[in-house]
């Protein structure tokens, strides 16, 4: 059985993670607004989309927040309007200088990202600014893992334990797992997502680095 | 008198800087919360815009009330990426593969053109203004007016008269989700000129239930 569950909103064209074969298996879909009705702890990580309605996902606070509380792991991309936990808050948008300034930089290694070239995030298709245009300012505790512009830039990327159990992934900008069918080391993003969400959590990993 | 325009949010990041932000918020005399649609009243609306990106279920569950709105002669403006042939009537959509690095190309042009040059829309803007890239095209039916075509395929964008007593303004364009995501300036300036277009459209008097 999938261990993940992925919010779809609608598309016309299936998310990559339900069409790829790498991932497909893996996880399972179901509409956003059938939430409310969803069995999800018995999954083990839930997937935010970038397309998701916010302003619905505020009001499944609490189930979000038991989902969270039974050990689950949330992975929210996007930029946060209506923060859907408590510990959230609303996006920063880049002030862009350059476009050297949408460049990704890695600033401690995780598993969702390895083997996968900064190069890749910064630009697609040659176009910069697909990754990334700002960021979700992360809670007290988060360890950052990508940052924009430089490597002292704003936290694009960050993964925290919650107090009370749970952790959470935030990318602030479009879906992780849009790559999945492109031929790039990013493409390696969305299958080890899968990989980190269904094996157990090592001894301080995704603890803030001192 | 300034025309009542309302406006569906659907509750993401983008439809929430494109509707609540600054830049256009004054064109709306109301943010209608897609979950709310079914049962907010239009009929003093004089348009209803529905912003590209939206999720179609909510808008499937209101089609009679969006028909009953176009029966009375209303306007409704559609963007794309939100499946409008599934909650508007008569639309024939056909999806393209998207190519949003064309421009990286030396001398490549997205073959976009005014399909009719002397229409009002293009008083406020230019055909430039509405390439960035293709989604899809709608075949129009016999009748109505295209207005953004691509070359030797349908419309990006037109209007319908004809197939009901209301005014149907159809496009696959998703502008409302670039200019919310702060990604391509361009779309700025089409939403800019269009929303200006459509309320001097809207401006004469509605139609009467």
């Amino acid at each position: 059985m999938a261990e993940t569950l992925l919010l779809t909103c609608g598309e016309e064209i299936p998310s990559p993670l339900l069409t790829c074969p790498a991932t497909a298996s893996r996880v399972d879909g179901i509409d956003i607004y059938a939430l409310a009705q969803a069995d999800i702890g018995v999954y083990r990580g839930l997937l935010v989309s970038a397309h998701a309605d916010q302003r619905f996902l505020v009001t499944m606070q609490e189930q979000l927040e038991q989902f969270l509380r039974d050990g689950g792991i949330l992975v929210i991309c996007g930029h946060l309007t209506y923060p859907f936990l408590p510990e959230l808050s609303p996006f920063v948008p880049l002030a862009l200088r350059s476009f050297e300034d949408y460049r990704v930089w890695r600033v401690s290694e995780h598993p969702v990202f390895a083997g996968v070239d900064t190069d890749d995030l910064t630009f697609r298709k040659g176009i910069a600014g697909f990754y990334g245009r700002g960021h979700n300012p992360p809670p007290t505790g988060a360890r950052v893992l990508q940052r924009l512009s430089s490597p002292d830039g704003p936290p694009l990327d960050y993964v925290y334990h919650r107090l009370g159990g749970g952790r959470v992934l935030v990318h602030s900008g479009n879906d992780l797992w849009m790559y999945a069918n492109d031929g790039i080391s990013a493409r390696r993003i969305a299958p080890q997502l899968l990989d980190w969400i269904e094996s157990p959590a090592l001894p301080g990993e995704d603890r803030e680095e001192t | 008198m300034k025309p009542r325009i309302a406006v569906i949010d659907g509750g993401t990041y983008y439809h929430h800087r494109a509707l609540f932000g600054e830049r256009y918020r004054s064109y709306f005399a109301e943010v209608i919360y897609i979950r709310d649609l079914w049962n907010t009243p239009l009929a003093h609306f004089d348009a209803v815009v529905f912003p590209d990106r939206l999720h179609p279920g909510p808008l499937v569950a209101a089609r009679r009330q969006i028909a009953e709105y176009l029966d009375t002669g209303g306007t409704v403006a559609a963007f794309g990426e939100s499946q409008s042939h599934t909650w508007l009537p008569g639309l024939a959509w056909s999806p393209r593969p998207t190519n949003f690095w064309w421009w990286k190309t030396p001398g490549a042009r997205l073959p976009l053109y005014a399909a009719t040059p002397e229409h009002s829309l293009f008083r406020h803007l230019t055909i430039h203004e509405a390439t960035w890239h293709v989604h899809g095209v709608f075949t129009p039916p016999s009748g109505t007016t295209p207005l953004i075509g691509l070359e030797g395929d349908g419309a990006l964008l037109y209007e319908d008269t004809v197939t009901t007593p209301g005014r149907m303004v159809i496009s696959s364009l998703d502008p409302f989700y670039h200019y919310g995501s702060y990604f391509m300036p361009v779309t700025e300036r089409f939403l800019h000129g269009f929303l200006e277009w459509l309320a001097a459209s809207c401006s004469g008097p509605r139609a009467s239930p």
